[in-house]
Protein backbone atom coordinates (compact mmCIF):
# COMPACT_ATOMS: atom_id res chain seq x y z
CA UNK A 1 0.00 0.00 0.00
CA UNK A 2 1.13 3.84 -0.92
CA UNK A 3 0.88 6.54 1.22
CA UNK A 4 1.02 9.95 0.12
CA UNK A 5 4.13 10.90 2.41
CA UNK A 6 6.52 10.97 -0.40
CA UNK A 7 4.71 13.76 -1.76
CA UNK A 8 6.15 17.18 -0.69
CA UNK A 9 4.56 19.76 0.65
CA UNK A 10 5.22 22.24 -2.02
CA UNK A 11 1.76 24.02 -1.59
CA UNK A 12 -0.81 24.39 1.09
CA UNK A 13 -3.47 21.78 1.24
CA UNK A 14 -6.32 21.34 3.45
CA UNK A 15 -6.27 18.68 5.64
CA UNK A 16 -9.39 17.20 3.86
CA UNK A 17 -7.37 17.77 0.62
CA UNK A 18 -4.56 15.61 1.69
CA UNK A 19 -6.29 12.98 2.98
CA UNK A 20 -8.14 12.56 -0.24
CA UNK A 21 -4.83 12.78 -2.25
CA UNK A 22 -3.79 9.63 0.26
CA UNK A 23 -6.64 7.98 -0.40
CA UNK A 24 -6.76 7.95 -3.74
CA UNK A 25 -2.67 6.81 -3.93
CA UNK A 26 -3.86 3.73 -2.34
CA UNK A 27 -5.65 2.65 -5.77
CA UNK A 28 -3.61 1.04 -7.99
CA UNK A 29 -3.54 1.30 -11.58
CA UNK A 30 -4.87 -1.62 -13.47
CA UNK A 31 -2.97 -2.85 -16.53
CA UNK A 32 -2.55 -5.95 -18.21
CA UNK A 33 -0.88 -8.57 -16.62
CA UNK A 34 1.22 -9.05 -18.84
CA UNK A 35 2.80 -5.90 -19.25
CA UNK A 36 5.18 -6.15 -17.11
CA UNK A 37 6.62 -9.59 -18.23
CA UNK A 38 7.79 -8.03 -21.39
CA UNK A 39 11.32 -9.18 -20.97
CA UNK A 40 14.56 -6.70 -21.26
CA UNK A 41 15.56 -8.68 -24.46
CA UNK A 42 12.70 -7.96 -26.60
CA UNK A 43 12.68 -4.45 -26.35
CA UNK A 44 16.53 -4.77 -26.52
CA UNK A 45 16.30 -6.31 -30.13
CA UNK A 46 13.14 -3.52 -30.74
CA UNK A 47 16.03 -0.93 -29.73
CA UNK A 48 19.03 -2.73 -32.05
CA UNK A 49 16.83 -3.01 -34.76
CA UNK A 50 16.03 0.71 -34.88
CA UNK A 51 19.56 1.47 -34.49
CA UNK A 52 20.12 -0.77 -37.60
CA UNK A 53 17.70 1.16 -39.71
CA UNK A 54 19.17 4.12 -38.49
CA UNK A 55 22.28 3.31 -39.78
CA UNK A 56 21.09 1.70 -42.83
CA UNK A 57 18.83 4.95 -43.46
CA UNK A 58 22.55 6.93 -42.99
CA UNK A 59 23.96 4.40 -45.45
CA UNK A 60 21.29 5.08 -47.72
CA UNK A 61 21.10 8.74 -47.49
CA UNK A 62 24.98 8.64 -48.23
CA UNK A 63 24.87 6.50 -51.15
CA UNK A 64 22.10 8.99 -52.80
CA UNK A 65 23.70 11.89 -52.39
CA UNK A 66 26.52 10.46 -53.95
CA UNK A 67 25.13 8.89 -56.83
CA UNK A 68 23.23 12.33 -57.18
CA UNK A 69 26.65 14.07 -56.77
CA UNK A 70 28.42 12.00 -59.45
CA UNK A 71 24.94 12.32 -61.62
CA UNK A 72 25.65 15.93 -61.29
CA UNK A 73 29.40 15.80 -62.71
CA UNK A 74 28.26 13.66 -65.24
CA UNK A 75 25.60 15.85 -66.60
CA UNK A 76 27.71 18.75 -66.06
CA UNK A 77 29.70 17.78 -68.66
CA UNK A 78 27.41 16.34 -71.00
CA UNK A 79 26.92 19.90 -72.44
CA UNK A 80 29.78 19.89 -73.71
CA UNK A 81 29.29 16.88 -76.14
CA UNK A 82 25.68 17.11 -76.99
CA UNK A 83 24.01 20.52 -75.56
CA UNK A 84 23.02 22.91 -78.21
CA UNK A 85 22.51 19.96 -80.90
CA UNK A 86 19.97 18.81 -83.10
CA UNK A 87 19.49 14.85 -84.23
CA UNK A 88 19.79 14.40 -87.90
CA UNK A 89 18.42 11.46 -89.91
CA UNK A 90 20.41 10.37 -92.74
CA UNK A 91 18.81 7.13 -94.56
CA UNK A 92 21.28 5.97 -97.05
CA UNK A 93 24.34 3.67 -97.57
CA UNK A 94 28.25 4.55 -96.55
CA UNK A 95 30.20 6.37 -99.41
CA UNK A 96 27.20 7.20 -101.25
CA UNK A 97 26.08 11.28 -100.84
CA UNK A 98 22.57 11.37 -99.34
CA UNK A 99 20.17 13.93 -98.49
CA UNK A 100 20.01 14.75 -95.28
CA UNK A 101 16.71 15.61 -93.13
CA UNK A 102 17.10 17.84 -90.70
CA UNK A 103 14.76 17.70 -88.22
CA UNK A 104 14.69 19.90 -84.51
CA UNK A 105 13.98 17.61 -81.34
CA UNK A 106 10.50 17.47 -81.75
CA UNK A 107 10.83 16.45 -85.12
CA UNK A 108 8.73 20.07 -86.44
CA UNK A 109 11.08 21.28 -88.26
CA UNK A 110 12.40 19.75 -91.15
CA UNK A 111 15.58 20.98 -93.66
CA UNK A 112 16.92 19.27 -96.59
CA UNK A 113 20.58 19.66 -96.63
CA UNK A 114 22.68 18.65 -99.92
CA UNK A 115 25.70 17.08 -101.06
CA UNK A 116 26.65 14.98 -98.01
CA UNK A 117 28.70 12.43 -97.71
CA UNK A 118 28.21 9.45 -95.37
CA UNK A 119 32.29 8.05 -95.13
CA UNK A 120 32.93 4.67 -94.25
CA UNK A 121 33.72 5.34 -90.81
CA UNK A 122 30.16 6.87 -89.90
CA UNK A 123 31.87 9.95 -90.07
CA UNK A 124 30.40 13.15 -92.19
CA UNK A 125 31.68 14.98 -94.61
CA UNK A 126 29.88 18.66 -95.28
CA UNK A 127 30.52 19.68 -98.79
CA UNK A 128 29.35 23.60 -98.15
CA UNK A 129 32.49 25.31 -97.98
CA UNK A 130 30.06 27.80 -95.84
CA UNK A 131 28.92 25.62 -93.19
CA UNK A 132 29.65 26.41 -89.60
CA UNK A 133 28.46 23.26 -88.63
CA UNK A 134 29.36 19.42 -88.58
CA UNK A 135 27.62 16.35 -87.85
CA UNK A 136 28.60 13.59 -85.33
CA UNK A 137 27.68 10.07 -85.78
CA UNK A 138 25.38 9.36 -82.90
CA UNK A 139 24.69 5.81 -83.61
CA UNK A 140 22.06 3.79 -85.42
CA UNK A 141 18.26 3.85 -84.07
CA UNK A 142 16.25 0.31 -84.33
CA UNK A 143 14.39 1.14 -87.11
CA UNK A 144 17.90 1.38 -89.50
CA UNK A 145 18.18 4.69 -89.23
CA UNK A 146 21.51 6.63 -88.63
CA UNK A 147 21.31 8.94 -85.69
CA UNK A 148 23.83 12.27 -86.47
CA UNK A 149 24.07 15.77 -83.52
CA UNK A 150 24.53 18.69 -85.62
CA UNK A 151 27.66 20.80 -83.85
CA UNK A 152 29.37 23.92 -84.09
CA UNK A 153 32.22 23.17 -86.64
CA UNK A 154 35.44 23.86 -83.29
CA UNK A 155 33.95 21.21 -81.49
CA UNK A 156 35.67 18.89 -80.33
CA UNK A 157 34.15 15.21 -80.79
CA UNK A 158 34.81 12.88 -77.62
CA UNK A 159 34.46 9.23 -78.16
CA UNK A 160 31.81 7.17 -76.48
CA UNK B 1 14.85 6.96 -8.44
CA UNK B 2 15.30 11.00 -8.98
CA UNK B 3 18.30 12.15 -11.76
CA UNK B 4 20.05 8.68 -10.25
CA UNK B 5 20.65 6.27 -13.71
CA UNK B 6 18.56 3.13 -12.14
CA UNK B 7 20.64 -0.35 -12.97
CA UNK B 8 19.09 -0.78 -15.96
CA UNK B 9 15.73 -0.01 -18.27
CA UNK B 10 13.87 -3.27 -17.26
CA UNK B 11 14.23 -2.44 -13.88
CA UNK B 12 12.97 0.99 -14.93
CA UNK B 13 10.60 -0.96 -16.78
CA UNK B 14 9.10 -2.47 -14.23
CA UNK B 15 9.08 0.91 -11.85
CA UNK B 16 7.03 3.18 -13.66
CA UNK B 17 5.34 1.36 -16.38
CA UNK B 18 1.99 0.83 -14.50
CA UNK B 19 1.36 4.17 -14.06
CA UNK B 20 3.12 5.21 -16.99
CA UNK B 21 -0.05 3.43 -18.89
CA UNK B 22 -2.39 4.75 -16.67
CA UNK B 23 -1.17 7.85 -17.48
CA UNK B 24 -1.24 7.39 -21.15
CA UNK B 25 -4.87 6.30 -20.42
CA UNK B 26 -5.80 9.20 -20.43
CA UNK B 27 -6.11 9.79 -23.75
CA UNK B 28 -5.81 6.19 -25.85
CA UNK B 29 -7.44 2.39 -25.39
CA UNK B 30 -5.55 0.03 -22.77
CA UNK B 31 -3.31 -1.44 -25.79
CA UNK B 32 -2.08 1.31 -27.02
CA UNK B 33 -1.48 2.96 -23.90
CA UNK B 34 1.09 -0.13 -23.43
CA UNK B 35 2.47 -0.22 -27.11
CA UNK B 36 3.55 3.88 -26.16
CA UNK B 37 4.71 2.81 -23.33
CA UNK B 38 7.08 -0.39 -24.45
CA UNK B 39 8.13 2.64 -27.73
CA UNK B 40 9.00 5.16 -25.06
CA UNK B 41 11.40 2.21 -23.36
CA UNK B 42 12.50 1.43 -26.63
CA UNK B 43 13.52 4.95 -27.17
CA UNK B 44 15.15 5.72 -23.56
CA UNK B 45 17.76 2.72 -25.11
CA UNK B 46 18.39 4.37 -27.72
CA UNK B 47 19.16 7.45 -26.04
CA UNK B 48 23.25 7.98 -25.93
CA UNK B 49 22.63 10.06 -23.13
CA UNK B 50 20.31 8.71 -19.97
CA UNK B 51 18.01 11.25 -19.43
CA UNK B 52 18.81 13.48 -16.57
CA UNK B 53 15.55 13.60 -14.75
CA UNK B 54 13.95 10.56 -16.06
CA UNK B 55 10.70 10.21 -14.69
CA UNK B 56 9.47 13.74 -16.09
CA UNK B 57 10.94 12.26 -19.14
CA UNK B 58 9.47 9.11 -19.81
CA UNK B 59 6.00 11.04 -18.57
CA UNK B 60 6.64 13.81 -20.92
CA UNK B 61 7.21 10.76 -23.86
CA UNK B 62 4.46 8.93 -22.73
CA UNK B 63 2.26 11.79 -23.59
CA UNK B 64 3.80 13.03 -26.80
CA UNK B 65 3.54 8.80 -27.81
CA UNK B 66 -0.04 9.24 -26.72
CA UNK B 67 -1.41 12.22 -28.50
CA UNK B 68 0.43 11.50 -31.60
CA UNK B 69 -1.44 8.08 -31.49
CA UNK B 70 -4.41 9.58 -31.02
CA UNK B 71 -3.80 12.20 -33.63
CA UNK B 72 -3.04 9.61 -35.85
CA UNK B 73 -6.68 7.75 -35.45
CA UNK B 74 -8.10 11.47 -36.46
CA UNK B 75 -10.85 10.64 -33.92
CA UNK B 76 -9.36 12.37 -30.95
CA UNK B 77 -12.85 13.76 -29.20
CA UNK B 78 -14.76 10.71 -29.94
CA UNK B 79 -11.62 8.57 -28.47
CA UNK B 80 -11.26 10.31 -25.82
CA UNK B 81 -14.90 10.38 -24.54
CA UNK B 82 -14.95 6.67 -25.17
CA UNK B 83 -11.14 6.03 -23.19
CA UNK B 84 -12.94 8.17 -20.37
CA UNK B 85 -16.02 6.55 -20.16
CA UNK B 86 -16.47 3.29 -21.46
CA UNK B 87 -13.04 1.56 -21.25
CA UNK B 88 -11.72 -1.32 -19.13
CA UNK B 89 -11.61 -0.63 -15.55
CA UNK B 90 -8.94 1.77 -14.59
CA UNK B 91 -7.85 0.81 -10.97
CA UNK B 92 -7.19 -2.92 -9.34
CA UNK B 93 -10.35 -4.08 -7.67
CA UNK B 94 -8.77 -3.66 -3.50
CA UNK B 95 -11.17 -4.93 -0.87
CA UNK B 96 -8.72 -2.75 1.42
CA UNK B 97 -8.88 0.43 -0.43
CA UNK B 98 -11.12 3.26 1.79
CA UNK B 99 -12.25 4.38 -1.43
CA UNK B 100 -14.72 2.59 -4.25
CA UNK B 101 -12.34 2.58 -7.20
CA UNK B 102 -15.06 2.73 -9.86
CA UNK B 103 -17.16 5.77 -8.16
CA UNK B 104 -13.14 7.38 -8.28
CA UNK B 105 -13.30 6.95 -12.06
CA UNK B 106 -16.46 7.36 -12.80
CA UNK B 107 -15.52 11.09 -11.11
CA UNK B 108 -12.66 11.45 -12.76
CA UNK B 109 -14.42 10.53 -16.15
CA UNK B 110 -16.11 13.61 -15.57
CA UNK B 111 -13.19 15.94 -15.48
CA UNK B 112 -11.66 17.85 -17.89
CA UNK B 113 -9.01 16.65 -19.57
CA UNK B 114 -6.39 19.00 -18.05
CA UNK B 115 -7.41 18.23 -14.68
CA UNK B 116 -7.75 14.80 -14.81
CA UNK B 117 -4.19 14.98 -16.15
CA UNK B 118 -2.82 16.90 -13.39
CA UNK B 119 -4.19 14.25 -10.63
CA UNK B 120 -2.80 11.73 -12.36
CA UNK B 121 0.96 13.27 -12.23
CA UNK B 122 0.71 14.13 -9.01
CA UNK B 123 -0.79 11.23 -7.36
CA UNK B 124 0.29 8.42 -9.23
CA UNK B 125 2.96 9.53 -10.66
CA UNK B 126 4.14 10.96 -7.44
CA UNK B 127 5.41 14.08 -9.38
CA UNK B 128 6.41 17.03 -8.30
CA UNK B 129 4.12 20.66 -9.58
CA UNK B 130 7.57 21.57 -10.60
CA UNK B 131 8.17 18.54 -12.93
CA UNK B 132 4.09 18.14 -13.36
CA UNK B 133 4.68 22.11 -15.14
CA UNK B 134 7.68 21.08 -17.23
CA UNK B 135 5.80 17.84 -18.60
CA UNK B 136 2.58 19.69 -19.27
CA UNK B 137 4.20 22.74 -20.54
CA UNK B 138 1.57 24.96 -17.67
CA UNK B 139 3.10 26.97 -14.67
CA UNK B 140 3.62 25.26 -11.59
CA UNK B 141 0.76 27.84 -10.30
CA UNK B 142 -1.89 27.13 -12.73
CA UNK B 143 -1.13 23.40 -12.45
CA UNK B 144 -1.36 23.30 -8.38
CA UNK B 145 -4.88 25.37 -9.23
CA UNK B 146 -5.96 22.31 -11.66
CA UNK B 147 -5.08 19.63 -8.73
CA UNK B 148 -6.88 21.04 -6.08
CA UNK B 149 -10.06 22.36 -8.50
CA UNK B 150 -9.74 18.10 -9.35
CA UNK B 151 -9.93 17.43 -5.84
CA UNK B 152 -12.37 19.33 -5.18
CA UNK B 153 -14.90 17.88 -8.20
CA UNK B 154 -13.53 14.24 -6.74
CA UNK B 155 -14.90 14.94 -3.21
CA UNK B 156 -17.78 16.42 -4.67
CA UNK B 157 -18.71 13.74 -6.80
CA UNK B 158 -17.87 11.19 -4.05
CA UNK B 159 -20.57 12.90 -1.29
CA UNK B 160 -23.10 13.14 -4.38
CA UNK B 161 -22.59 9.42 -4.67
CA UNK B 162 -22.88 8.83 -1.48
CA UNK B 163 -25.82 10.77 -0.98
CA UNK B 164 -27.90 8.87 -3.48
CA UNK B 165 -26.82 5.59 -1.81
CA UNK B 166 -28.32 6.58 1.02
CA UNK B 167 -31.78 7.80 -0.52
CA UNK B 168 -31.59 4.50 -2.71
CA UNK B 169 -31.51 2.35 0.18
CA UNK B 170 -33.79 4.35 1.77
CA UNK B 171 -36.08 3.75 -1.11
CA UNK B 172 -35.70 0.47 -1.60
CA UNK B 173 -36.65 -0.27 2.18
CA UNK B 174 -39.68 1.85 1.85
CA UNK B 175 -41.39 -0.25 -0.85
CA UNK B 176 -39.92 -3.73 1.02
CA UNK B 177 -41.67 -2.27 4.28
CA UNK B 178 -44.62 -0.44 2.74
CA UNK B 179 -46.21 -0.58 6.30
Amino acid sequence: MRAASHIPLEMDLTAGERELERVLAELTPATTPGILTVPAKEMALRAGTIRAKQRLRVWQVGTVLLTAGLAAAMYARLPGRTADTQPVVAEGIPDQPVPVIVKNLSGDTEKLIAGIVLSGNGLIEVTDPNATHKFVFMGMRGNGDIAFALVPLDWEVCDH
Amino acid sequence: MGSEKPPSVQQAFCELAPNLVFYARQWVELETAEDCVQDVFVRLMLQRRWPRRLKPWLYKSVRNQALCALRSTARRRRRVASASVHSAKWFHWDEKALIDADAVQGAMSRLSEQTREVLVLRIWAELTFEEISGVIGVSETAAFRRFRSGLAQIKDAMQAQSAHQIVTTTNRRRIGNPG
